[in-house]
């Protein structure tokens, strides 16, 4: 629980360097699941190899001694060969913050840079792209720490853009990849929830591995009733005078369905789907976004 | 619509400030809006917008509906009155109803034959009576000055005596009699100028300044009307003509005969026709060449009769005192004249010595004549301590001169200030008067008398000359004094004198007879006829001796004690008898001010004269048809339904 308190958005965020961010979000985690069954994002089974002296003996797989009476080593599916996208949403709906809260945007991105700084310490290349109305960033995978120093330092440059092309950015992120892999998408999806499903399908037709993570914030869930609000869409700069209930009524309401679309997708698509909220402890969201994984299920 | 409605309860308005507390608590529940720039806007569609919409209406007609409930309420409680609707209220039995009905003559106003006026308010007064189940109803009794319970036997007639006064006391009482509950007050009348002015002056006393009154006009669309309105028989002579003035109000021609009776002896009708809106002045001669008292009377098919019929004395049937100041041997023959001409009518004649003369005596004569005196400051200051005006004449011949031969005059630069010399004449004059048709000069057989011989006479006398000399200087004038005394003035002495014969023509009796009955008559014109109804003044008061007031017949009318104002009620020929003195006759007159139709509307002093005009004809048929308990129930209603669609909206509409 001290580790949880430690690692709240709140007090992350004078926490400039996203490097440092994740190592303490990372780490924080791991101090707290040290005893649990944690072997990495890629969990699938894959074969045996004999145990090289110097390994860690936590990698001997024991019940294969006890037949054998020889050390081998359980090698995973993607353990050797795992090439992992992490596809950052940078429009500028995700700039959006209530009530002194971490805003979405960078919420997701030390998400993203947590989620990279796992995936190169397990020595899986890790490639980042961002997208807007477009894919506009890219860094092409790698597995060195140089390349999580680039992650993290292209992650600080980035600033929230224009409206939400999300299934478009899919579709072209997919498009790009050849080899089968990972694809954790960070977004919060406000965008037409047939054209992300699209995107998600195109992926799972790349076969990657995807873990959709939809960050939100509180306040998009439960406008105060008590108020009437002008607001102001921060993509088209439309505006729109609500009452509170109004506001509220049709928001849960219309976010529901879309969430509901979203959800029975991913689910037909076989999509880890992880829904969180930016007053939600970075690494509560982690462990939530590791334990969608199926094989640790 | 507002300037329609007005208020019983008017303080109560007061109340309707909560309006502001309602709007004030309104506005501060009103949610605050916060200016928020949002994710995305693709979750809010048009319904969204629609029920903000429908929200926002919702709270309005919240507020609406709670702002009509306080302003009802408050309503409720001022008890508005709409103008052109006051029957609720007048049926409302919570408030006591004060009825006055006009009694003044021209509520005597018939049409075709038929009197509308009070027995349409008869009516009127019935039907309200009727609709209130006779309890609360209240009718002035003008005999009792107040107002009495509603009788059903109510009748109508006219008074020629209406006392304003006494009916806004009793409006004052019943005012205060009725704290608990607003009373209503109805004015039942034609709305003559007069009346209505005085109404509004008793209206405008503080109290009753804010209370509504109704009115309920009864006036003629299209009034017309003959009346008599002056009548003078001044009284010179037995058989002088009667001066009679006839007015025609209204748009058409008015055919008419005329009757004069005096002491019952009648002239023929004389026919004649009015033109419409017109004054016409008619010399009447009289049937008997004794003076008296005579009645006029005017034969019309005209909607008011009260003024058709004129009463009159003519001035001479009254003795009259004489007091002649001077040397008795000089003015013996002035005396005599005077007995010689009317033995009844001047009766006393006083001869005094100017030495002996006294305010009292000059006090207790209807005429005093100056003749032969010296220029003396004394004589003027009893004079001038004379009771005024109203009480004495005065004749004063002015051609004096004293021991030292200068023309002088004991009236000169004393008392009228005149300034003159006395002229001798080496070649005489005589008398020469203007005209032989006039009221003063008629009968006279020429217009120069040149029997008579003057030998001197005064050269500048002042005032309105009735008589001349042969060289065209005034023989005779009428002038008045600062104090406003009327003063017959002649140029030359009239006794036994050497400087004229006058006393030894024949044209003296006539011309001291005629002097005389004209400076009485012309005193006599500030003392007009009685107006019955109308207040007068009582001339006797302070006597110690009662002043009686009979009619023709010898029966007593009024005893005058120390009253010091009287009411005649009925117009007429009375008998005045005063303390001390030989009774005399005196007219009492309607007062032709009724006569004129001079209609107003009720409220036409302003919107804020407090007046609610209702028309009689819209009050008798809402009476006919009103549904009284849905008149009491309706707001009531309106109240109930206004709670419960504020219970609806207050549960459907969020904080």
């Amino acid at each position: 629980m001290a580790t949880e308190t430690f690692l709240r958005p709140e007090h992350l965020a004078p926490v400039r360097n996203l490097n440092l961010r994740a190592k303490l979000i990372v780490e924080g985690m791991m101090a707290g699941l040290h005893k649990s069954p944690y072997h990495g994002f890629s969990a699938e089974f894959s074969e045996y190899r004999p145990y090289r002296p110097g390994e860690s003996i936590r990698s001997i797989d024991w019940r294969k001694y006890a037949k054998t009476d020889r050390f081998y080593v359980r090698l995973f599916e993607d353990e050797t060969n795992l090439a992992a996208h992490i596809l950052l949403d940078k429009s500028a709906s995700m700039a959006f913050s209530a009530q002194g809260r971490m805003d979405k945007f960078d919420y997701s991105r030390t998400l993203a840079a947590s989620i990279a700084w796992i995936l190169v310490r397990q020595r899986d290349a890790v490639a980042l792209a961002a997208f807007d109305e477009q894919l506009s960033t890219f860094l092409p995978p790698r597995s060195t720490n140089v390349q999580l120093r680039n992650i993290t330092a292209t992650l600080e440059t980035l600033r929230p853009g224009s409206a939400t092309r999300c299934g478009t950015s899919i579709n072209r992120l997919a498009e790009g990849i050849s080899r089968r892999g990972l694809t954790v998408i960070i977004s919060d999806l406000f965008d037409e929830p047939s054209e992300i499903l699209n995107g998600l399908r195109h992926l799972r037709y790349k076969r990657q591995d995807v873990i959709l993570i939809q960050v939100t914030d509180p306040f998009e869930h439960s406008f105060d009733r008590n108020y009437s609000y002008h607001l102001r869409d921060m993509e088209s700069g439309r505006d729109l005078l609500l009452d509170g209930k109004s506001a509220a009524d049709h928001l849960h309401e219309a976010m529901a369905r879309h969430r509901e679309t979203i959800v029975n997708g991913c689910r037909e698509l076989r999509v880890d789907f992880s829904p969180i909220k930016t007053d939600e402890p970075f690494a509560r969201a982690l462990m939530k976004i590791v334990r969608t994984r199926r094989q640790l299920c | 619509m507002l300037r329609s409605i007005t208020f019983l309860e008017p303080a109560y308005l007061g109340a309707l400030s909560f309006l502001g507390v309602v709007l004030l608590i309104h506005l501060l529940k009103k949610p605050r809006t916060v200016r928020l720039s949002f994710s995305t806007l693709r979750f809010f569609d048009e319904s969204a917008v629609a029920s903000t919409r429908s929200r926002r209406l919702r709270r309005l007609l919240l507020l609406a509906t709670r702002l009509a409930i306080v302003a009802l309420v408050v309503l409720l409680f001022a008890r508005p009155v709409f103008k052109n609707d006051p029957l609720r209220l007048i049926g409302d039995t919570h408030n006591d109803l004060y009825i006055w009905i006009d009694r003044t003559l021209s509520m005597e106003y018939r049409e075709n034959g038929i009197g509308m006026r009070g027995e349409a308010a008869v009516e009127i007064v019935d039907s309200i009576a009727s609709l209130r189940n006779g309890t609360g109803s209240f009718v002035y009794d003008q005999d009792r000055e107040e107002f009495v319970p509603y009788d059903t036997s109510l009748s109508f007639s006219v008074r020629y005596s209406t006392k304003f006064d006494a009916l806004g006391r009793a409006f004052e009482r019943a005012f205060n009699n009725s704290r608990q509950t607003t009373p209503l007050f109805i004015v039942i009348s034609d709305f003559q100028r007069p009346s209505a002015d005085a109404l509004d002056a008793m209206r405008s006393d503080t109290q009753f300044r804010k209370i509504p009154f109704f009115a309920l006009p009864l006036t003629p669309e299209k009034p017309w009307n003959a009346a008599i309105t002056s009548v003078k028989a001044p009284g010179f002579r037995p058989d002088e003509a009667v001066d009679v003035q006839i007015s025609s109000h209204g748009p058409h021609d008015i055919p008419v005969k005329i009757e004069l009776n005096i002491d019952n002896l009648r002239t023929p009708p004389i026919s004649c026709t009015l033109s419409a809106g017109t004054d016409t002045i008619l010399n009447l001669s009289p049937p008997r060449r004794t003076g008296g008292w005579g009645t006029l009377r005017l034969f019309a098919d005209d909607p008011m009769q009260f003024d058709n019929t004129a009463h009159f004395v003519q001035g001479s049937t009254s003795p009259s005192t004489v007091l002649i100041i001077g040397p008795e041997e000089v003015n013996s023959p002035v005396a005599s004249a005077l007995k010689a001409a009317d033995s009844r009518r001047w009766n006393p004649v006083t001869l005094v010595d100017q030495e002996k003369v006294t305010v009292d005596m000059c006090n207790g004569s209807d005429l005093v004549m100056i003749n032969g005196c010296r220029t003396d400051a004394a004589l003027m200051r009893i004079i001038a301590a004379t009771r005024g005006p109203e009480h004495q004449a005065f004749i004063a011949s002015i051609c004096n001169t004293d021991e030292s031969g200068e023309a002088a005059s004991h009236l000169s630069n004393e008392y009228l200030s005149i300034f003159g010399t006395v002229r001798s004449l080496a070649t005489s004059l005589h008398p020469v008067l203007p005209d032989t048709v006039s009221e003063l000069w008629r009968g006279f057989p020429s217009l120069h008398n040149p029997q008579i011989s003057i030998s001197s006479f005064f050269d500048a006398l002042p005032g309105m000359p009735m008589a001349y000399l042969s060289n065209g200087k005034p023989l005779a004038a009428r002038t008045t004094d600062p104090a406003g005394r009327l003063w017959i003035l002649i140029s030359i002495p009239f006794g036994i004198t050497m400087q004229n014969n006058l006393c030894e023509s024949g044209f003296f009796v006539p011309f001291i007879d005629r002097c005389c009955s004209y400076a009485l008559a012309a005193r006599h014109e500030s003392q007009s006829s009685w107006i019955a109804g109308a207040e007068t003044k009582n001339p006797w008061f302070g006597s110690k001796l009662p002043a009686r007031i009979l009619d023709t017949e010898g029966r007593l009318i009024l005893q005058l004690q120390q009253q010091r104002r009287f009411i005649i009620d009925l117009p007429g020929i009375y008998r005045v008898a005063p303390p001390g003195t030989e009774p005399f006759l005196k007219s009492v007159i309607a007062d032709t001010i009724e006569s004129r139709l001079d209609y107003r509307k009720p409220d036409e002093s302003g919107k804020k004269s407090g007046w609610i005009t209702v028309s009689p004809e819209t009050l008798l048929s809402g009476i006919e048809r009103r549904n009284r308990f849905a008149e009491w129930i309706v707001p009531w209603i309106v109240l109930g339904v206004l709670f419960f669609i504020e219970t609806l909206l207050r549960e459907r509409t969020p904080r």
